[in-house]
């Protein structure tokens, strides 16, 4: 036995595994070589759920007075930025954010070829995973705030590219993950017992199979661990007490600043989208809830001294709506018509230009490549050229 | 032998009389051509508005009306060779209404209704001949009246369940209410029985309104749930037809929602929107209004088939029908009751037994089958909504009034409000009148 008490053909045996499972390691061995980050942190706000200009940026009809007579004049506001109308390009939530994340357009089929199923996967790295292979970022740093109707969206994390892929994927703060996560924890107490606790068992098991790719088998990792204990200890398991729709994705975002510390964050906000089923109020009050939350989300980053000066916001939608003259409710976006395909972006923060309109037509596909020059990193499998217009 | 040699020679005076014979019949048949394509036309243009719908209802059960008697006349010994079914009717009153099919505008046999009688004033002869042109409008708009309001009392509140459950159950999804979860699918449940347990009736009852002409005979639930009951399967046929009928409506109604998105109408008008969606309309109604008729004209002839029977077996008295069924009955000579033969007892508890069970799987076909009309609701409303118009209204059972015009566009609330005016202007001010002259003549 050594002196520092580890079995020395333990140790042995552990150097040797170690050094056998290194080189097919890339991620791990690259870690060790990549430079911490030290560029402006980047806060993606999708103003999801699809909307229309008019509701927005139009300051004669916009329901998000904050975004349209605040934030404008302290960024670039790109008004005639639009998904390209290619064949198979869809505009929808899921396409609309694989677009804005990949800075590539494509035809997305859901992976497990289920009728209207919307589980994609990309086939180019995401913002994350260029993030996290050039700079020295743990996962818990890049996240995805997500809402609890849209699991599907929890897995765009990372692509598929042979280069990239789930070692340098983003990690996901949503209610789905706080669900799993109790479950794991209560029955790891054993809270349950006997039939309930295989009921329980079933449950997580349930939960656990929509991550088909089973990336977190054992949990979201520590610092996410201590994130939802954190959650629990304040709204409780219940799920009555905590901030619901996208007001609990504001309040998610505003905890994991201040408690993860993210380089890059997406909040994926998508309450105008429930238009869909006929109440026009669901939409308009869905866009001033985001108008609230980037408020506060602003408010937040200005309180840090680590954040202020040192943040840089993209507002974009993820795709737009229909202005359908015919219909009672004239706001869908399943169509794919002109207006479903105009959106804007906003991009504002520390040497981005101020008061700054472009009306020039620029394209969706641009977002990630401008978050690339933004935070240091080249997006080589992005599409769109870079939104020069936008740096001061 | 020479064929024409067995011919029997034929008078030029019979072949002339022949030949201006069948003249008429072809002018007869043009003439009808032309009266049913007016008809027709006149009902498809009639859908596009609620008062025009009303005189739709209207039109709808006096031609139900029509159906039932001929039913009748052809189960009766009066029916023979050579005998047509007005021709029964006119041997009983030469200016009976149903000589014809029932007009829209003008009064039923028109040249009657503009005729002086003696004793007539001059004033009162030139109201006669303001209202003859107008008089069976009023005749179907005071019946459709009739006719909505007692369908309303039965199928309405269904209806308001339905747009309360779906704005409260997406109201519930927006605002993640768990805690009232329960109540936007509850509410909503809740509509769908009742407008099932419902329209188990409302045909039958609509027919029976229609056949005796008397709005109150709708609310005779025992001797209309009696027929039902009897005639499970017709209502079972009527449910599953008025199902199939409603899926061209749907798709009609929704279909707006996926050609309007083109990039060609994005940017125009509200008046052409109005415009191009009139259109639209009023070509869908050239549907609507045949299915709509075919409905009510089926639910006649069950229910005309149902007295008859009820009556000769027994299940139903005479004095159970009203004063026109009575009558009508009577003149056919179809009043004789033969009571089945009595039959050992075991026979009568087997067949009341096969009876029972096969009337329990019947109820619940029917009720599966309006479930899948209610279905049909939810699904075009969910591809595209229309309002409290989508919800409140259904073109097969309540008004035939198919016009799905954007809110936006075109408020229909305004035509709402000129429909109440008009009808408390034409029918209500005078029945008002007529009460106030009863209580001073009192």
């Amino acid at each position: 036995m050594s002196n520092h008490g580890i079995p020395r053909r333990e140790f042995l045996k552990g150097v040797t595994a170690g050094a056998a499972l290194l080189p097919f390691s890339p991620a791990l061995l690259a870690q060790e070589q990549r430079p911490d980050y030290r560029g402006p942190n980047v806060v993606i706000v999708r103003f999801g759920g699809g909307v229309r200009r008019r509701e927005t940026i139009d300051p004669d009809h916009t329901y998000a007075p904050f975004l349209c007579h605040e934030l404008t004049k302290r960024g670039t506001l790109f008004k005639n930025m639009e998904i390209e109308q290619l064949e198979g390009v869809e505009t929808s939530h899921g396409q609309g954010t694989l677009y804005i994340v990949t800075g590539k357009y494509d035809r997305y089929k859901d992976v497990r070829g289920q009728f209207l199923g919307e589980r994609f996967e990309a086939k180019v790295p995401t913002v994350f995973e260029y993030v996290r292979k050039q700079f020295n970022v743990p996962d818990h740093q890049t996240l995805i705030v997500n809402g609890e109707d849209r699991t599907n969206e929890e897995f765009y994390t990372f692509s598929n590219h042979h280069a990239f892929g789930v070692s340098y994927r983003s990690n996901v703060l949503s209610l789905y993950r706080f669900k799993t996560y109790l479950l794991r924890r209560n029955i790891e107490l054993g809270k349950w017992k006997g039939k309930e606790l295989e009921k329980k068992k079933k449950d997580l098991a349930k939960l656990e199979a929509v991550d088909f790719r089973n990336t977190e088998k054992n949990g979201q990792g520590p610092e996410l661990t201590q994130f939802w204990d954190r959650w629990r200890q304040h709204y409780g398991e219940t799920g009555f007490v905590n901030p619901r729709g996208d007001r609990l994705l504001t309040e998610l975002t505003i905890r994991a600043l201040k408690e993860l510390r993210p380089k890059l964050i997406m909040v994926n906000y998508n309450d105008p989208d429930y238009v869909h089923w006929g109440n026009m109020t669901h939409y308009t009050r869905g866009i001033a809830i985001i108008d609230e939350g980037l408020r506060q989300l602003v408010a937040t980053v200005e309180a840090d001294e680590a954040y202020r000066n040192n943040t840089v916001f993209v507002v974009v939608p993820d795709c737009g709506r229909d202005t359908n003259p015919l219909a009672a409710v004239p706001c869908q976006h399943h169509f794919g018509s002109k207006s479903s395909h105009e959106i804007f972006a906003l991009v504002f923060g520390p040497g981005m230009a101020r008061a700054a309109v472009v009306d020039k037509r620029t394209n969706q596909s641009s977002i990630a490549k401008t978050i690339g020059q933004i935070m240091g990193f080249k997006a080589e499998w992005a599409e769109g050229p870079v939104l020069e217009q936008t740096f001061a | 032998m020479d064929s024409e040699a067995s011919v029997p020679p034929i008078h030029v005076e019979e072949r002339s009389s022949l030949a201006a014979a069948s003249s008429r019949r072809v002018l007869r048949t043009a003439w009808k051509t032309i009266v049913l394509f007016w008809k027709y036309l006149a009902g498809a243009f009639l859908c596009q508005t609620i008062l025009g719908s009303i005189a739709v209802i209207g039109w709808s059960y006096r031609l139900s009306q029509r159906f039932a008697l001929r039913y009748w006349w052809s189960r009766s010994e009066c029916r023979r060779p050579g005998i047509r079914f007005t021709d029964h009717l006119a041997a009983h009153n030469p200016a009976h209404e149903h000589l014809h099919w029932p007009n829209w505008f003008s009064a039923q046999n028109f040249r009657d209704a503009i005729r002086r009688n003696a004793d007539t004033s001059t004033a009162g002869f030139v109201w006669q001949v303001i209202k003859a042109p107008f008089r069976s409008l009023a005749t179907n708009i005071k019946i459709g009246l009739q006719g909505i309001f007692n369908v309303w009392v039965l199928t309405m509140p269904a209806c308001i369940l339905w747009l309360f459950s779906w704005y409260d159950g997406w109201n519930n999804s927006f605002n993640k209410g768990y805690e009232q979860a329960a109540v936007g699918p509850a509410v909503g449940v809740l509509g769908i029985m009742l407008f099932i347990a419902a329209m188990m009736y409302v045909p039958l009852a609509q027919a029976r309104h229609a056949v005796s002409g008397d709005w109150r005979s709708f609310y005779n639930f025992s001797f209309v749930w009696g027929l039902v009951r009897r005639h499970w399967l017709a209502c079972l046929l009527l449910a599953g037809l008025a199902s199939l009928f409603f899926v061209p409506l749907m798709i009609m109604k929704t279909a707006p929602q996926f050609f309007g998105a083109g990039a060609k109408l994005a940017n125009i008008t509200d008046k052409q929107v109005v415009k191009f969606l009139n259109g639209y309309f009023f070509a869908c109604a050239f549907l609507v209004f045949p299915l709509f008729v075919a409905l009510r004209v089926l639910a006649a002839r069950i229910y005309a088939r149902g007295v008859l029977l009820g009556v000769q077996t027994g299940e139903i008295s005479v004095t159970d029908l009203t004063a026109k069924e009575r009558l009508e009955l009577q003149r056919l000579n179809l009043i004789q009751v033969n009571p089945p033969r009595s039959r050992h007892v075991l026979v009568r508890v087997a067949r009341s037994t096969t009876s029972l069970i096969l009337f329990g799987v019947g109820l619940w076909a029917t009720a599966f089958l309006w479930f899948t009309f209610v279905a049909q609701i939810y699904i075009s409303e969910f591809f595209s909504y229309h309002g409290a118009h989508g919800w409140l209204n259904q073109p097969l059972v309540q008004l035939p009034w198919f016009r799905y015009i954007p809110a936006q566009a075109q408020n229909p609330a305004a035509e709402l409000f000129l429909t109440v005016f008009i009808l408390a202007l034409v029918f209500g001010i005078p029945a008002l009148v007529r009460r106030v002259r009863k209580l001073v003549h009192c």
